[in-house]
């Protein structure tokens, strides 16, 4: 630049160039308020423009992504106590950690504001203020190994008659990971087993973990308990390593993020996919063939962990996820026609179940949900597909409440019926 | 403040009473998000929350809860996305912040071409349905996330201003809620009840009381309906965006809109271009696009913002840019014959079109965000905050006559100033040229000591803008007592009128116009002069 001036930069080096620092985060939120909105560019409907489900929902700024920057920095610098106000808690697990909010801090802030929320949650939990709503789940998480409050010897009920390899006995290259919800919720029994049949029929020497499959740990990641997450990824890990694999295949968004995004920092160096990454990998390959057409107008919802959620941020750099891989199946089958909603990939609406809020606020969940649900209904589709057995949960259950007959399919039934 | 006493406690019920629990908040965790933003003066007053926060439905809400703060006395002001927080926050005890979260209904009459909107109504949301119906809204840099209404009402300098004026005078009939509780419906809204097509009305036009450089900031009371003015929109039904954020594109097609970016030698030639531009009656966008703000906008991280200041960066072609967009409105001939023009008023004022390799950076990632704002929060990721008290609005001409006043505090105030792309500020003219916008907005870094450092030079303008008589942002965000004897005593007819509407000064006080401060100063005049003895105690 031509300039005659001398130059002033920023004292602090936090402002020229990128870097991770929790109080500075809460600190420097302008309160732009672009966190409560889609893209602006991106809103095609005025009914359908925020992007946060909770400051659409509780409409206090506090509920937002804003307020929880400022609740953050007085809790931080001790202007609040945990004893000025019982809603505390509340405030910051209403939240479906959607990351929402966070794309859009990305985009025009260069700040991940979703950390701190993060990070403030851990804080709690090491201070000793639990939710009390998620003690039940965690003390379950602890006896049965699952977040669903079911028993651990129900765990290995999906698979029975499977015709798959029990990795704990066997070797396989490729572990599929059916998640908490899959294995205990029946509605999403047919789910992972008809994605294992298709790997299998696909050729994968894939096995499963049954009956002594463990949780994986990412939904107590982002309710605060940092150590039950630790223990069951190493858990995990020590299980993968003895059956030999190289991949694991997530049917949960969940799932999906905490072993790809979170697993590196306990060591791990797995092959980590969604099954809809691999079922599009051997689409490409040949490996599986389209036979059947599906005459089905669908649309298809982004979960937000396998979304925007799904990458680590690099600024300046695309807030990518797993926006493509799920598009390019439904188009590859014969006679799907997919429709957008107006709110997609990385601004797309949450299901509402994600950040322990299907666990401790069932209202605001089955908002959240029915929102999504309007939303697809407006597109014309018979069916909103997606790929996540939680996102399936929320979804289904929004749409009983709505009195809706769109259908709720995961993608794998979609491939289904089209092989 | 006094959280927690009787009287919290009495108006807590009266307006839960009114609103239902859930529509009133007065915990500390939750009007801590009603504390502070990004400018100076909200980060030093960060710790001084108000004590309620409600969330209205309609204006039959908002009148209940204006009553109630008559019977109790307590001050409110009013907020929609809180982009002005530091006009708008708490500075007395039992402040009631009303939010207008469940404001948020909006409906078009596309034959008349009017929008009628309610407070939460933002700027995109109205442009998202406008466009649909061929119609179009101006909207702000600033963002497309604020309030429309807000926006509108305060002082809107909108990229299409060129065309679609000043943002208030797109204001057609409008509703509000005086500060006694009367309702208030102005232009033909207060003829038929039902239709605010048009601005005026019988009798004298009430909305100019609220009219100004910056309008009133909620001391005449609140506003709950506004109609808008649309223009007419050539373009696609949706905007076509490519990719995904932060390097996301939106170019609209081509054969309706065409760009220009014009570099001139100095800024004399290119005022002189702006009017030539406007005798012609041409384009439908147009203003200089100053390279700080095209670095922050263009620029995805601040690593990249920062290496847009390397030697021979391709933003030095932006220092005087002049930035034109011609729509077609009537066909293909018309921007063919509007860009034959426009080449032609540009051989004889000296604008060179800046290299190819400058505008294709420009235009899918910046031009239209002049159509609907995506970037504008951008400047905070400089130094966490911005001041932008360098604000003027005159004649065309009197922007050139300004610029080594406003760089000269800019100079003296850098650091803690951040250094900014050249001394290029923002000219945006109004109406063909009728008058201009001036801008600054420089980035700092959000510390209180530099925070210290920006309210004084916020001072510093004021006095200069009142040494010099300039009709100013600065002066206009300073109560009106303040500048009032500079400016042929405005402030106090202004003062009648707000105490005959607002008797119990409730309607976010001291901000507009700061009663209390003028009737201490009319006592300290009546009062006799202190004895001797009196002035030895």
């Amino acid at each position: 630049m031509t300039t005659s001036k001398p130059r002033s930069l920023p004292i602090d080096p936090y402002w020229r160039k990128y870097s991770w620092d929790l109080r500075k985060v809460a600190w420097n939120c302008a309160r732009c308020s672009t966190c409560k909105w889609v893209d602006t560019w991106e809103i095609k409907d005025a009914r359908f423009a925020k992007v946060c489900p909770s400051s659409s929902y509780y409409l206090f700024d506090a509920y937002s992504c804003q307020g929880r920057m400022d609740l953050s920095l007085a809790l931080l610098d001790g202007d609040i106590t945990y004893d000025d106000d019982p809603d505390i808690l509340d405030i910051m697990y209403k939240c479906n950690t959607c990351g929402g909010c966070d794309a859009a801090c990305k985009r025009v802030q260069d700040m991940e504001p979703l950390r701190v929320m993060l990070e403030m949650r851990a804080k709690f939990v090491q201070d000793g203020q639990l939710l009390p709503q998620l003690m039940p789940i965690i003390e379950n998480l602890r006896k049965e190994d699952n977040m669903v409050m079911a028993k651990k010897a129900d765990r290995g009920k999906w698979a029975e008659g499977l015709d798959v390899k029990d990795a704990t006995t066997e070797k396989a290259e490729v572990i599929f990971h059916a998640g908490c919800r899959a294995c205990f919720d029946e509605d999403m029994h047919k789910i992972v087993r008809t994605a294992v049949t298709i790997l299998k029929n696909a050729g994968v020497d894939i096995g499963i973990m049954g009956k002594d499959e463990t949780c994986c740990g990412s939904r107590a990641y982002y309710m605060g308990w940092r150590s039950e997450f630790t223990k069951y990824a190493e858990n995990n890990l020590q299980g993968w390593t003895n059956a030999g694999a190289k991949t694991v295949v997530a049917a949960c968004a969940d799932g999906y993020w905490g072993m790809k995004r979170l697993y590196p920092e306990v060591g791990s160096k797995f092959e980590v996919l969604h099954m809809v990454e691999f079922l599009d990998r051997l689409i490409k390959e040949g490996r599986i063939k389209f036979t059947k057409k599906v005459p089905m107008r669908v649309t298809y919802h982004d979960p937000c962990h396998l979304g925007r959620r799904s990458n680590v941020y690099v600024p300046g750099q695309p807030i990518m996820g797993v926006y493509e891989p799920p598009r390019d199946i439904i188009r590859n089958i014969p006679g799907v026609e997919l429709v957008e909603m107006y709110r997609i990939k990385e601004y797309a609406w949450c299901c509402g179940g994600g950040g322990g809020v299907i666990d401790a606020y069932p209202e605001f969940n089955n908002f959240t949900a029915s929102q999504r649900i309007l939303e697809a209904r407006e597109t014309g589709a018979e069916a909103i597909v997606t790929a996540c057995t939680w996102c399936v949960r929320s979804l289904t259950d929004a749409t009983r409440a709505l009195g809706d007959k769109i259908k709720v399919i995961d993608i794998v039934e979609l491939v289904q019926q089209a092989i | 403040m006094p959280y927690g006493d009787e009287k919290h406690q009495l108006i807590y019920q009266g307006l839960v009473d009114i609103l239902g629990k859930d529509n009133v908040a007065d915990g500390p965790a939750t009007v801590r998000a009603y504390a502070r933003d990004m400018f100076a003066l909200s980060t030093m007053r960060r710790k001084r929350p108000p004590e309620f926060i409600v969330l209205p439905g309609d204006t039959e809400d908002i009148r209940q809860i204006i009553l109630l703060a008559n019977r109790y006395k307590f001050p409110y002001s009013v907020m929609s996305t809180g982009w002005m927080f530091p006009m708008l926050g708490a500075v007395k005890p039992y402040w009631c912040i009303i939010d207008f979260k469940r404001m948020t209904r909006i409906e078009f009459d596309e034959k008349n071409m009017y929008a009628v909107v309610e407070p939460y109504i933002s700027h995109a949301q109205l442009n998202a349905e406008s466009i649909k119906r061929g119609l179009y809204n101006g909207a702000p840099s600033v963002g497309g996330q604020f309030s429309t209404l807000a926006n509108h009402s305060w002082h809107g300098w909108h990229a299409t201003a060129f065309r679609t004026g000043f943002s208030t005078r797109n204001i057609l009939g409008m509703e509000w809620v005086l500060p006694n509780g009367w309702v208030v419906r102005t232009g033909s809204l207060a003829q038929t009840g039902t239709h605010p097509f048009w601005a005026e009305g019988p009798g004298p036009d009430l909305k100019n009381l609220r009219k100004g450089i910056v309008s009133d900031n909620g001391s005449m009371g609140v506003i709950t309906r506004m109609a808008i003015k649309l223009y007419p929109w050539p373009g696609p039904k949706y905007l076509p965006t490519e990719g995904v954020g932060p390097g996301k594109k939106c170019e609209l097609p081509r054969d309706k809109f065409r760009w220009f970016f014009f570099e001139f030698a100095d800024q004399p030639s290119m005022i002189n271009a702006m009017y030539e531009i406007g005798k012609a009656e041409i384009s439908f966008m147009m203003q200089r696009y100053p390279a700080q703000v095209l670095a922050w906008e263009y620029s995805k991280s601040r690593e990249e913002y920062w290496s847009l200041f390397e030697p021979g960066s391709w933003v030095d072609h932006c220092l005087n840019m002049l930035a034109v967009c011609l729509w077609a409105h009537a066909s293909k001939k018309q921007l063919d014959y509007e860009e034959k023009v426009l080449k032609q008023i540009m051989s004889e004022t000296g604008g060179k079109p800046v290299p190819d390799e400058v505008y294709n950076r420009i235009v899918p990632v910046l031009a239209n965000t002049m159509t609907r704002p995506a970037f504008g929060p951008r400047w905070c990721r400089i130094g966490g905050s911005m001041q932008t008290s360098f604000l003027q609005c005159d004649t065309l001409d009197h922007m050139l006559s300004i610029q080594p006043d406003v760089w000269g505090i800019v100079h003296k105030y850098t650091p803690p100033y951040l250094e900014h792309y050249g001394d290029s500020a923002w000219i945006l003219p109004f109406d063909f040229c009728h008058f201009g916008g001036s801008d600054t907005a420089i980035p700092h870094e959000k510390s209180d000591d530099v925070c210290k450092g920006v309210v004084k030079e916020s001072m510093d303008t004021i006095a200069l803008d009142i040494r010099t008589s300039r009709p100013s942002f600065s002066l206009s965000i300073a109560p009106a007592n303040f500048v009032g004897p500079n400016f042929a005593n405005f402030h106090i007819p202004l003062s009648r009128i707000k105490r005959a509407i607002d008797p119990n000064n409730l309607s976010n006080p001291t901000r507009f116009i700061d009663i209390e401060m003028m009737d201490k100063e009319t006592a300290a005049k009546a009062a006799p002069p202190p004895s001797p003895a009196q002035s030895k105690q």
